[in-house]
């Protein structure tokens, strides 16, 4: 009879705690959060590593030449190397990851150009948490959203 | 009922070789408090006596497990302050914890079985009373159905972690270059053909050898097949990107899967404990 009670426990918290673990990923994936279990957590793990870092490309456009944009040289960095983090590795917003965000770059390159400026056009997409976004499509020059966007 | 009973009866009389657990019960403390010492420091941050008291059992317990004295209700003691610990925190915090969870569940398995009864200070003794008594020394033998919530637990992780990253974006790389961008890259790459396919095929891989491990694992050749890939992965995740303490409690976890017995065998083995051959 004892042997028996014990499996019978053993049955029960095997199953019991499996149900939970299974239970879990299943609440969690696919329920919304105001539906969730209260004890439901995040089982997903490196899931926001790097997330909003982006791809980027400056070019300056005259309406005839398209010239890709050196972001390091106008600077005044020697190289990639000899820059600061927030300019090798740019993310869409400031954090832990960035000292300064997309658009607070793009901004200084737009003071350096100077009157060049309005020339200057950008393409970047930055990463999500699953897939990435394209942020600017670099068909309008770019600093002049940027000044508009300040100024609203 | 008759048959129910008798499936009962057997569930509650299995045994195995206590060693794997034992080789858990010893890895898993030192990962935990690699990993997570920090804020449970009394002279740090221990802000309260809940909090003094859930470091006091996070510190000795694991201790006690470390070295094999009352092992099991060092274990069970451990995984109660632990689980206690998670829900305070998903409920008061709202923090999200998985690798936390993951330790959690090593500790409840471990609860659960006589890990306490080979490589510990308590075989030690008991070894040394049996020979003084001019009895054998008692075999290293006991519970060990509580792998079993170990092994559930991975294989659902490996599971829903495989799913989760069975969509168009992650197939095709672009978290993986994501992940390149943010570690070794900077924002002016990602873009290269040879760069996009390494990326995907280092997607579809890690997806595809997780969906293997959540099944293959429980498998004889399975195991036989897997676990090199497995822990090229999880060295890879510890190396290349920050990884953490979760990679060796995953390592550590791989134990769990193998038949106790066999394991036993296997170690008889290496100290050279071989048996004859059969006839």
């Amino acid at each position: 009879m004892r042997l028996v009670l014990v499996g019978a426990f053993r049955a029960i918290v095997l199953a019991a705690v499996s149900a939970f673990i299974v239970w879990n990923p299943i609440d969690w994936r696919w329920r919304s959060p105001a539906h969730r279990n209260p004890f439901a957590y995040d089982w997903r793990m490196f899931h926001s590593y790097g997330a909003g870092v982006c791809r980027v490309r400056y070019t300056l456009e005259d309406g005839r030449r398209t010239e890709p944009l050196d972001r390091y040289a106008l600077l005044g960095y020697a190289s990639p190397d000899a820059s600061p983090p927030w300019l090798r590795r740019i993310y869409l917003h400031r954090g832990k990851d960035a000292a300064r965000s997309l658009d607070d770059v793009t901004r200084m390159i737009c003071r350096r150009l100077g009157e060049r400026a309005g020339a200057l056009r950008l393409t970047a997409d930055c990463s999500g948490e699953d897939a990435w976004v394209a942020i600017y499509g670099g068909r309008s020059p770019i600093c002049p959203y940027l000044d508009e966007r300040r100024g609203r | 009922v008759n048959r129910l009973a008798r499936w009962l009866e057997r569930i509650g009389a299995a045994e195995g070789s206590t060693r794997s657990a034992a080789l858990l019960r010893i890895g898993t403390p030192l990962v935990l408090w690699h990993r997570h010492y920090g804020p449970h420091l009394f002279f740090q941050s221990v802000d309260g006596p809940v909090h003094a008291l859930f470091s006091i059992v996070f510190f000795v317990g694991p201790a006690l497990m470390l070295v094999g004295l009352a092992s099991r209700w060092a274990a069970a003691a451990t995984a109660l302050a632990l689980v206690s610990w998670n829900v305070r925190s998903i409920a008061l915090l709202h923090e999200p914890r998985p690798i936390e969870w993951f330790v959690t569940y090593l500790f409840v398995g471990l609860a659960f079985t006589d890990c306490g009864r080979s490589f510990s200070l308590d075989r030690a003794l008991a070894v040394r009373r049996a020979l003084r008594e001019g009895r054998p020394p008692p075999p290293e033998r006991g519970a060990v159905w509580g792998l079993l919530i170990i092994c559930v637990h991975l294989s659902a992780l490996y599971l829903f972690v495989a799913i989760d990253k069975s969509d168009l974006a992650w197939l095709r790389g672009d978290r993986m270059l994501r992940y390149y961008l943010h570690f070794y890259g900077t924002s002016d790459g990602g873009n290269g053909f040879a760069l996009r396919t390494a990326m995907a095929a280092m997607a579809i891989g890690v997806t595809t050898l997780e969906y293997a491990l959540a099944v293959g694992l429980w498998l004889r050749v399975g195991r036989r097949y897997l676990l090199a890939p497995a822990l090229v992965m999880n060295l890879g995740f510890f190396f290349l990107i920050p990884g953490g303490s979760i990679v060796w409690h995953t390592c550590l976890a791989y134990l769990a899967y193998f038949p106790p017995d066999e394991f036993h065998e296997f170690v008889e083995r290496q100290v050279g404990h071989v048996r004859a051959p059969p006839g």
